[in-house]
């Protein structure tokens, strides 16, 4: 009853900080999903309205005006830069050095007002260019999630202009920043990519591209051009927009754009914008005016309007993508959400519309009409795909487009019969608006769902997150008191969580739109509370001063220190080494406390200042085997092994000067002798790692007997090793070998791995005793002589339950006690076992070239546990008190987590997620994603489920003295343990409320833990919102933390049940050997 | 009680650290900020060789001192005898290739920069060991003594801190390697030296100032 009651109340705990999480992951990852389908030139709409024949130039939707196009991308340009303003004087000119540094756009404007344009060009938010170059060529909104898009790359997959481009066979060249190349890697007919990494660099570039467009612009193999000119934006990101620097910059480019006006012919069009705009100290990536207002300028030798422009000039950047497709004459992207800008085509050459304000009219409709189409068949087909879209409004505008399209119909058959009639121009203007309408609802509701950060959401989701934190700190605290049971007080705001779980799923669910008073209110006094209830048991450690050991006070600040990381964006992109240096330093203050410790003094009563007999005779070994010299030795070591595991870390792309190792290349890929080397070495790890368990569970006698699960444990792992390593061998073989196999041939290894493991796994769940009793009426002479090797077992792993029962037993019983194997160890040993066997699957996930992590992992594992509990065991006063979990070994166990998820090759980046994980072992097209996820998310979090399994083994592991760990520490108290019957873990048998409290606060003291850093995680992300690297960064970080959160506590409860289990055997079994005894 | 001649070398102690923090950090600020050949950041090698000579220096003066006071223990002083003297210079070597040792376990790079990893390990074993071998004698356990309990009041109390907080300062100057802010400082040994240095100055400032405060404490007895 105590367990499930205690489980419930974890799970609840769990649900209430994963439900934070999630609400505030809703408000804060923009996301849509992406529609596939392309546009296509002939379509049915098109070809009903457009007379083609009447026009001398081709097209697909509607004829094109221009055959040529050059697209100037001059990064950071806003529309201040651009905008000439006659009334500055001249030294206020000289001040603000931006303003009036284009003067040939002014020139231009003046001279030709029918041939350019000039617009205000609104960016969306986030105003960071890789977004922005993603909405000025699909001309759909961005969000963080592109679901369905390629993660491996940054590649677009969504329909877009150049695609369109290349569909009907246009050559692009493009120049400059190479995020274009990343971004569409095989659509330019030729490209001069200029890296864009470095943000002081302003020249390298700009230069490069002015050294190549004007000989390449001369040239005749181009259709359009793109020229991608970055030095605005390094200058403002350096010095921001009023420095000289950017007079020089602006001037530079002026310079460019009237040589580029001066070389273009009349079929070609010229755009010149900026993605973004800048603030006054030159950042990007809000959503501020000063930010958002890019410019936007249109020119071209021949007339491109009919009228001067009007003095309404803002469009939306969005709209860049339609305009350009129509006046190209190419179909417009699928997924556009733009809309023409529409004084771009009141100007026909061939219909001589210039002085014709119907034909104007006409064909502005035209082209909002295909617009409008493309908009229409784009939300049919999302809907079809995702339902985060209001559905009745949509419903309404889809309705207000077909009426319109039957208006139209009626009154061109009308118009072809009747002639123009006197209100022609009024019903037109009518029919523009009502498609104005529908493209501008429909974008606004969108953008609506897709780009708003949600702050109530968000809000909601910190607060939920920290009540959560706040009650697992609350249950830890009451709960490792010395009680029995919870506190009323503790009943009383699990209750209060639960009622604020309801009010906000009313609140979130059922009126979306009232402001969250109460939700908050309630949230903020459950939080108070809960941290005055906590205060209530602070006298009590105070008092017991044993809190404030070094361990504790080091552990709590790295801890700090290390969940600090998420607020600093350099911090964050360097984390790998930052939590590696900090664990480091963790296990070096538990060596020192160890060394510092009364205990391993040895016998020192009599201390006189300065030691006066400095040793003549000078014993090496003395010194060398020195507990204080092992104890240096073992953190040195576990220093050196943390240091080599960081090999198999991969590079992350803002590390400038870090480079891949060999190891994280797939090994097909290596050539001759670096692969042999290689391949040997994974396999000499994955040996070391099979032989280490099993010397192990051989030294704690373990591996006796022919109970199913010992001959699992005996039988499973080399095996499954051997499978791995020939699977490992398959993978390795080049293309042309691995041709000659069929697919399920080469993937019969893992297949066979997975059945090993499978089995071996559930025998262990069924029978998880990894023990074997003599029974005393067994001539045990006899037994010996089948068995030579255990006289060298038995001095370490006898245990005889004589010594338990033999209180409450009399003589005549304790002569027919048995002798049992392994009992010692009972507990350590299923764990270890289990932690084998799921460390193999691990390692065939991994692939051979980081696998050796999970070796250095079990190793590194073993000596911190080793020094842990030395440390405990130095440390503590009590005795009983050894088995409950430290806070210094959860910081311990979360800090190897945070490790060895980087050093199984991993990083906190979307592209990093090593996908090929999820076919290991499976050739053919699986039906459904849930197996290949599962694998792929066991490879990307295979360091912080290894090491949340071992997790229970910070309970156990004291108890057992192990050799290292009596080493460490005085060796007289070892003696002592001897004598007075060693019992290992079995001791915590006796007390099973006491198991099970240490387990709670296991699970809980993790959960907060975990819980803790991600609000920190969260709260930073919340805080760096608008920060130019959120959705390179922080982004990515919060949601690999919240996958963490939940792996590690589903991780710790699996194996919580699995201890669990554990116990019910081990009480079977003692009742089975001594039935008479109750409990 | 103290003896009036104690109670002078305890006081002179004190006043000596707190000139020396005071002419280290004075140091340390002007080899930051100088913009001659001295300048730690263009060249760390020499700032930091020079530092080294600046800690040899206060700890050769401390070392007279205490010599000059504390006659009546010279027999102690094991420093003067030709094995301590060869011992304590095996250890400070020793203890500088542990020093490298752990540097390059905690991140510095393996084969490049190696002079400049050696060289910062010289200097924490001039600012860590150096004084406790001097001071204490290379002797374990009386190294050990320092650190557990701080029951002596002396040039110990000055080692205790000064030797903490030298690693600690190192500890902290790794701190600034990661950030993005493209300094010259930022690199390898600098920040880790400087913040070693400026540890150890603070550590000779707790030291001056808890010297007189535990005379005054009068809890202290004297051997």
């Amino acid at each position: 009853m105590l367990i499930l009651k205690t489980f419930i109340l974890l799970v609840f705990i769990y649900i209430l900080s994963l439900s934070g999480i999630l609400i505030f992951l809703k408000g804060f990852l923009l996301s849509r999903s992406v529609v596939e389908r392309k546009s296509e030139c002939l379509v049915e709409f098109a070809l009903r309205a457009e007379d083609n024949h009447t026009h001398h130039a081709k097209g697909c939707w509607m004829h094109s005006r221009f055959k040529r196009a050059i697209i100037v991308l001059i990064d950071a340009l806003k529309y201040d830069f651009m905008e000439y303003n006659e009334t500055l004087g001249i030294d206020e000119i000289q001040n603000i050095h931006f303003k009036n540094k284009l003067t040939i756009l002014h020139q231009l404007k003046t001279k030709k007002p029918l041939n350019s344009r000039l617009y205000k060009f609104i960016a969306d938010p986030p105003t960071t260019t890789m977004q922005r170059l993603k909405g000025l060529t699909t001309g759909s909104l961005p969000t963080f999630v592109d679901a369905g898009a390629n993660f491996k790359s940054y590649h677009i997959t969504e329909d877009n202009i150049l695609e369109q481009l290349v569909q009907q066979n246009k050559k692009i060249k493009f120049f400059g920043d190479d995020t274009w190349l990343g971004l569409f890697p095989d659509q330019f007919h030729q490209s001069f990519g200029f890296p864009s990494f470095n943000i002081q660099d302003l020249h390298s570039v700009d230069d490069g591209i002015l050294a190549n467009i004007y000989s390449e612009m001369k040239k005749s193999d181009w259709d359009v051009i793109i020229a991608h000119f970055l030095g605005v934006d390094h200058c403002g990101h350096r010095f921001g927009p009023n420095f000289p620097a950017m007079r020089d910059k602006l001037l530079q480019m002026n310079a460019m754009l009237s040589n580029i006006t001066q070389l273009m012919q009349d079929d070609t069009i010229l755009f010149v914008m900026g993605d973004h705009g800048m603030t006054n100290t030159g950042d990007h990536g809000g959503d501020s005016v000063a930010e958002l207002e890019a410019g936007l300028f249109i020119y071209s030798p021949t007339q491109i309007a009919s009228s001067q422009q009007k003095d309404d000039n803002t469009v939306k950047q969005v709209d860049f993508v339609p305009t350009i497709s129509l006046l190209l004459g190419l179909p417009i992207p699928f997924s556009n959400l733009g809309m023409v800008i529409t004084d771009l085509f009141t100007h026909c050459p061939w219909w001589s519309t210039a002085t014709n304000d119907i034909r104007q009219a006409y064909h502005k409709i035209k082209a909002l009409r295909m617009n409008a189409y493309q908009i229409s068949s784009y939300l049919s087909a999302y809907q079809s795909q995702a339902s985060d879209l209001p559905e009745n409004e949509l419903r309404t505008l889809q309705q207000l487009f077909t009426n319109t399209e039957q208006e139209i119909q009626k009154y061109i058959t009308m118009m072809a019969k009747d002639g123009v009639k006197s209100d022609t121009l009024s019903k037109f203007q009518s029919l523009e608006n009502s498609y104005r309408t529908f493209i501008r609802d429909t974008r606004q509701i969108c953008e609506n769902v897709w780009a708003k950060f949600d702050l109530k959401w968000m809000l909601i989701g910190i607060l939920t997150l920290a009540l959560g934190v706040a009650q697992s700190l609350y249950l830890w605290a009451s709960w490792s008191n010395d009680e029995t049971s919870l506190p009323t007080s503790a009943k009383f705001l699990l209750g209060g969580s639960l009622a604020y779980l309801i009010c906000i799923a009313v609140h979130l669910f059922i009126f979306p739109t009232s402001v969250p008073l109460m939700p908050v209110t309630l949230a903020a006094l459950l939080i108070v509370a809960n941290f005055v209830c906590v205060k209530s048991f602070m006298p009590e450690m105070f008092v017991v001063k044993r809190y404030f050991t070094l361990v504790n006070v080091v552990s709590s600040v790295l801890f700090i220190m290390n969940c600090c990381i998420y607020f600093s964006n350099s911090f964050v992109v360097n984390e790998d080494e930052i939590s590696m240096f900090l664990l480091q330093t963790l296990v070096c203050i538990f060596s020192a406390s160890i060394i510092l410790s009364k205990k391993s003094l040895r016998g020192k009563t009599e201390h006189t200042k300065y030691s006066k007999k400095s040793k003549s005779s000078f014993d090496i070994m003395q010194v060398v085997l020195h507990p204080k010299t092992v104890c240096f030795f073992v953190c040195l070591s576990l220093c050196a092994l943390l240091r080599l595991s960081s090999s198999f870390i991969p590079c992350r792309e803002e590390q400038v000067s870090c480079r891949n190792s060999v190891f994280p290349q797939p090994l097909a890929s290596l050539e001759g002798a670096t692969k042999n080397k290689r391949y040997i070495f994974s396999i000499v790890s994955l040996a070391v790692m099979v032989y280490a368990s099993r010397r192990w569970l051989k030294h704690f006698g373990n591996l006796n007997g022919t109970s199913p699960g010992v001959v699992a444990m005996l039988y499973g792992p080399p095996l499954a090793a051997l499978f791995t390593c020939l699977h490992w061998a398959l993978q390795g073989l080049s293309d042309l070998v691995s041709d000659s196999f069929t697919p399920w041939q080469l993937a019969l290894m893992a297949q066979a791995v997975y059945v090993v493991l499978l089995v071996s796994i559930v025998t262990l769940t069924v029978w998880p005793l990894l023990i074997f009793m003599i029974p005393s009426k067994a001539n045990s002479a006899l037994y010996l002589s089948h068995k030579g090797d255990l006289q060298h077992i038995i001095p370490t792993i006898y245990n005889q339950l004589k010594v338990n029962f033999q209180q409450s037993h009399n003589e005549k019983d304790s002569e027919r006690s048995p002798i049992i194997y392994g009992l010692g160890s009972a507990y350590s040993a299923s764990i270890c076992a289990y932690l084998v066997l799921f460390g193999l699957l691990l390692t065939l996930l991994l692939s051979d070239g980081t696998a050796p992590s999970i070796t250095l992992g079990i190793l590194v594992l073993y000596l911190c546990l080793e020094l842990y509990s030395a440390a405990i065991v130095s440390n503590s006063k009590h005795e009983e008190d050894m088995s409950s979990p430290r806070w210094a070994g959860l910081v311990l166990f979360n800090l190897l987590s945070t490790v060895f998820f980087y050093t199984t090759g991993h990083q906190a980046t979307v592209p990093s997620i090593r996908f090929e994980a999820g076919y290991v072992g499976f050739y053919g097209d699986l039906k459904s994603f849930i197996l290949p996820g599962f694998l792929v998310w066991l490879n990307t979090f295979a360091g912080p489920v290894f090491f949340s399994l071992a997790g229970p083994l910070v309970i156990f592991w004291p108890l057992l003295f192990s050799g290292l760990a009596s080493w460490m520490i005085n060796k007289k108290s070892e003696q002592v343990k001897e004598k007075t019957s060693w019992q290992g873990d079995f001791s915590i048998f006796n007390n099973g409320i006491k198991l099970n409290k240490h387990l709670f606060s296991l699970v809980c003291g993790t959960i907060f833990i975990t819980s803790l850093k991600l609000l920190f995680a969260t709260c930073a992300a919340a805080l760096h919102r608008r920060h130019l690297m959120v959705w390179k960064i922080f982004a990515p970080r919060l949601v690999y933390e919240s996958a963490l959160f939940v792996t590690v506590t589903a991780c710790m409860f699996v194996v919580c049940l699995f201890v669990h289990r554990v116990d019910r055997a081990l009480i079977q079994f003692v009742k089975h050997i001594h039935p008479d005894k109750d409990s | 009680m103290y003896s009036y001649k104690f109670k002078k070398f305890i006081l002179l102690l004190s006043l000596s650290s707190f000139i020396f923090a005071f002419l280290i950090g004075i140091l340390v600020l002007s080899l930051l900020l100088n913009d001659g050949p001295l300048n730690i950041i263009s060249s760390p090698l020499v700032g930091i060789k020079m530092c080294i000579s600046a800690v040899l220096v206060n700890c050769l003066f401390m070392f007279v001192l205490t010599v000059i006071y504390s006659s009546e223990r010279s027999e102690d002083r094991s420093f003067f005898q030709p094995y301590s003297f060869i011992k304590s210079c095996g250890l400070l070597l020793l203890s500088s290739v542990i020093f490298h040792i752990i540097s390059i376990l905690y991140g510095a790079p393996v084969l490049i920069s190696v002079e400049e990893t050696y060289t910062f390990s010289v200097l924490m074993s001039v600012l860590v060991i150096l004084p406790l071998c001097l001071f204490c004698g290379p002797v374990f356990d009386s190294w050990y003594e320092v650190f557990t309990s701080s029951s002596y009041l002396g040039i110990e109390t000055v080692v205790y801190y000064t030797s903490i907080m030298s690693i600690l300062g190192s500890w902290a100057g790794a701190a600034a390697i990661p950030l993005d802010w493209d300094r010259p400082w930022q690199a390898w040994p600098i920040s880790c030296a400087v913040g070693a240095i400026f540890g150890y100055c603070l550590g000779l400032l707790f030291g001056a100032v808890q010297l007189p405060r535990e005379l005054l404490n009068n809890k202290w007895k004297v051997i």
